[in-house]
């Protein structure tokens, strides 16, 4: 029994260690956070732990380096920092679709740059799935453990392949932004800052329509709108907070899959009829989508 | 915590007991006059020159800018306005900006974004003043203090499942949101206590909220989706 166990425990240990060089800490302030060294000049990172400013000093093993923003997307939680000086970096394999119950090593950097890791469990997987700021991942990863300054570092899967990002969901829970994800956002991460995107500039809760209007507004829920954003497509267009979004030009918007599949980046500049609910009262109104200004 | 320190927080955070020590990490001069104002006004002291270089230079070694105190003054005179400690420090949280460490005090903190969670206090930057003065003594009794709206980092996640909610729902968040009680709530609509609770805990599972302010936040601030 102890020869399985001490095998195992070197086998995570040794991965940990093959997987520390790409494994780096972001200062943010008072504390820090991880990121992936993806290219030899290119660190991603966890959009939301990133503060708002343009440069970051990095540390791997003790060693500094600088770097400057590149982009973020909120849609997808990616942020890409371009390194001042490449250094070397090999990123583990990608890995395959993990099954529920395998083991998983989310691996970090503490505040000086030393690896850090955390044994996890895949605690449920699914296909992919929009985020809450429409961004499209490729496929649902969450793990079983929360997250610390670990995130943003690489998740690898029990041999070592890497599986992609860590980020905190909900309450600090584990998800995996898988590589896929990351490697269809980094080049235009890189080359623009964003991941175009269209947008109305509404923030939007699901609801269901009031009894007495189903039968004239032809559906049971609708999204209703609870913010709008100074300036944004939805705020000239008349839209006012309260109004329940039905549908898309014609096409129902009950759930987030509906409404991201209409703001694709070749959506953006077109001219869309929204119908909505106000007072009591149908109305009828024209948006024409936008690109949704860089985080 | 021992008993004795204890006794002593919850006396510096009695309502209308002795006014508190507090440091006020704001750069601005007019804003700082104005909470100095406000803060006189409740009862409280504003303890000015006790940050001084120690804590500043600390900052500077970890290679972080600290922006929203440590003027140079502050730092030059290098000592204490008076001899007592510092019971809560008040700072204006701006975007990009880091607040002070809470080594030397809670942080009771203003701002108009999101604030990280390990802060004693989050308040909005209009706030009134009755409401600063309370969340400065509770603040310094040791207590979590939160604005009902206050946005909160909720972390990443999925927009697809997000169940739709009631038009009662809404009604209840939308008073639950301006600050209305269960009992304020009921009232208003015409209905129980107890119905109220019932609306509220759907809320809750509906919103993945464990408190009112989480579900106004995420309900109604912010709404779940964003396009």
């Amino acid at each position: 029994m102890t020869d399985i166990l001490d095998h195992i425990s070197s086998r995570f240990a040794d991965q940990v260690a093959a997987a520390a060089p790409c494994a780096v800490a972001i200062g943010t302030g008072r504390h820090h956070a991880s990121g992936i060294l993806w290219r030899p000049d290119v660190v991603v990172a966890s959009a939301q732990t990133l503060p708002d400013r343009a440069g970051f000093t990095l540390r791997r093993a003790g060693t500094e380096f600088t770097a400057t923003l590149a982009g973020r997307d909120p849609g997808t939680n990616v942020a890409a920092l371009r390194l001042a000086a490449p250094i070397d970096a090999a990123l583990p394999t990608a890995a395959p679709a993990p099954r529920v119950g395998s083991l998983a090593v989310a691996v970090g950097a503490d505040d000086t740059g030393a690896a850090t890791g955390r044994l996890a469990m895949v605690h449920a997987t699914g296909p992919a799935w929009h985020s809450q700021a429409g961004g499209r991942i490729d496929a649902l990863l969450r793990l079983d453990v929360r997250l610390d300054v670990d995130e943003g570092g690489p998740v690898l899967d029990s041999s070592g392949a890497l599986l992609g990002m860590s980020t905190a969901g909900p309450r600090r829970r584990a998800l995996v932004i898988p590589a896929a994800t990351i490697d269809r956002v980094l080049d235009p991460l890189l080359a623009e800052g964003r991941v175009a995107r269209g947008w109305l500039g509404v923030g939007l809760q699901p609801v269901m329509v009031p009894e007495t209007l189903r039968a004239a507004a032809g559906q049971d829920s609708g999204m209703m709108v609870m913010t709008l954003a100074a300036g944004g497509p939805a705020v000239l267009a008349g839209v006012l907070p309260g109004d329940i979004l039905l549908d898309l030009d014609g096409t129902p918007v009950r759930r987030m899959r509906a409404l991201a599949a209409a703001m694709g980046r070749e959506q953006i500049g077109r001219s869309v009829a929204l119908r909505l609910l106000r007072a009591g009262a149908l109305q009828a109104v024209a948006v024409t989508i936008a690109a949704r200004p860089a985080a | 915590m021992t008993g004795t320190a204890s006794d002593e927080r919850l006396a510096a955070g009695r309502p209308g007991g002795a006014g508190l020590q507090v440091r006020l990490a704001v750069t601005d001069p007019v804003r700082k006059r104005g909470l100095a104002a406000m803060l006189a006004g409740s009862g409280h002291t504003v303890a000015d020159h006790t940050f001084a270089g120690a804590a500043a230079s600390g900052h500077t070694a970890a290679g972080d800018t600290v922006s929203g105190h440590a003027a140079a003054g502050d730092a030059a005179s290098g000592h204490a306005a008076t001899g007592d400690a510092v019971d809560v420090v008040l700072c204006d949280l701006l975007p990009g900006s880091t607040p002070p460490p809470e080594a030397e005090a809670p942080v009771l903190a203003l701002t108009d974004g999101p604030a990280p969670d390990h802060l004693a206090g989050v308040l909005p930057r209009t706030v009134e003043p009755v409401l600063l003065d309370a969340a400065l003594r509770a603040v310094a009794a040791g207590l979590v203090v939160r604005a009902p709206g206050a946005a909160r980092p909720a972390g990443f996640g999925a927009a697809e499942d997000t169940p739709p909610l009631t038009p009662r729902e809404v009604e209840v968040l939308a008073l639950v949101g301006q600050g209305f009680t269960n009992k304020a709530v009921a009232r208003r609509l015409g209905i129980s206590v107890h119905t109220v609770k019932f609306h509220l805990e759907a809320l809750f599972a509906k919103l993945d909220a464990t408190s009112r302010a989480e579900a106004v936040a995420k309900g109604l601030r912010g709404g779940a989706i964003e396009v």
